[in-house]
């Protein structure tokens, strides 16, 4: 008991005192510099501790990392260490729970050959309820309408908070993969899908050139 | 990177640790926030005799633009605009939601703070002038039909039904 609060009162001392500058709470540099140090008690005590002290600095800041649950730390983390083949998921630089992504169009799929840019979003809830999921280039897609807005189970009633933003971006891929106009959202696409199947692909293949294909 | 040893002097009590952080890191993106508005529409049901909607055509390329909304709200009783159906047009612009929207009747309407072009006038409305980013298109359109049944404006004499402004 002794030892532990003789390391309790060494801590403040032993970790690095941060001088707050802007970089630093940007959660990428945050992610480099304390996601090692903060899961220990100490890591974080020292953390805190830093942080209240600066609180001004961190209510100026919307992307404080104090604020950002340690899960969206981690999963951000961890998207940039291992990325996803063909998915690409970046946080914004002002708000970290928003991400800009970009999906390869699998390939066999109409869309092989087409970047395509979408947004997510994690609400307030997050893990309790789902991100939310954009396509913001044009698709021709069944299960996606024109505002973008995409037809996943698992973006709904299906949402398990055991689900993260890496699987939630692979079932998106393998939707470009497998459309289902069963189950449409953009209903005239979908109709297209069951009369005409190849005319609705050669469709898909032709707005992929058109929309997600680097002209240049 | 930008890591350098302080002097210690800063003794914070232990007591701030049970300080809640404030959530302002929750900064809803325009175009989630204006889906979550069309849903909402999409699912009102009769609370309140008002309903908005996008455009049928507005599509992907129109996100980064203004947003028209298409609203209406039925004139509220015991007024000269009893039953009455008023149609509006409810403009976000870029600047949506950190800056309110501009709101314009589009069927004629006799009204205090509405300019002989329809337009509302903002620093009639306090929502719209004192405009919080969290204010919902349904808040504004009740707002404006509490107003119709105020006592400044239940009594002035109406335009032609359906007329509308060009």
């Amino acid at each position: 008991m002794a030892r532990f609060s003789i390391i309790l009162s060494f801590t403040p001392n032993r970790l690095p005192k941060l001088q707050i500058s802007e970089t630093i709470w940007k959660p990428e540099a945050y992610c480099g510099n304390f996601a090692s140090v903060s899961p220990s008690f100490f890591g974080f005590r020292c953390y805190s501790r830093i942080k209240r002290s600066h609180n001004s600095v961190f209510h100026q800041n919307m992307s404080a990392p104090g604020n950002l649950p340690r899960r969206i730390i981690k999963e951000t983390q961890r998207l940039k260490q291992e990325p996803v083949p063909g998915i690409e998921a970046c946080p914004d630089e002002a708000n970290a729970r928003y991400f800009h992504v970009i999906v390869m169009g699998p390939k066999d799929s109409p869309y092989e050959g087409g970047v395509f840019k979408l947004e997510l979003f994690l609400p307030e809830e997050y893990p309790m309820s789902a991100p939310k999921v954009r396509f913001m280039t044009r698709i021709y897609h069944p299960n996606i309408d024109k505002l973008g807005r995409i037809c996943l189970d698992i973006l709904k009633e299906k949402w398990s908070p055991a689900l993260q933003i890496r699987t939630v971006l692979l079932s998106i891929q393998a939707l470009l993969s497998a459309p289902n106009p069963e189950d449409p959202l953009a209903n005239d696409v979908a109709e297209q899908w069951k009369i005409n199947e190849v005319q609705a692909i050669e469709t898909a293949r032709k707005w992929t050139r058109q929309y997600a294909m680097d002209k240049k | 990177m930008a890591v350098c040893l302080l002097d210690e002097k800063s003794n914070v009590g232990e007591d701030l640790l049970n300080q809640q952080d404030c959530d302002n890191g929750l900064k809803i993106p325009r175009s989630f926030r204006l889906l979550e508005e069309l849903e909402r529409g999409e699912k009102s049901t009769t609370e309140g005799f008002v309903t908005w909607g996008m455009d049928k055509d507005t599509s992907w390329f129109d996100f980064d633009g203004p947003v028209q909304w298409s609203c209406t709200i039925i004139g509220p009783p015991k007024t000269t605009c009893e039953s009455r159906i008023y149609d509006l047009s409810i403009e976000c612009g870029p600047d949506y939601p950190e800056f309110p929207p501009v709101v314009r009747f589009k069927t004629k309407i006799n009204m205090k703070g509405v300019d002989s072009n329809g337009r509302l006038n903002p620093k009639e409305i306090p929502l719209l002038s004192d405009w919080k980013s969290q204010t919902t298109i349904c808040a504004i359109l009740q707002d404006i039909r509490k107003r119709m049944a105020h006592k400044d404006n239940n009594k002035l004499p109406q335009p032609p039904e359906n007329a509308t402004y060009s």
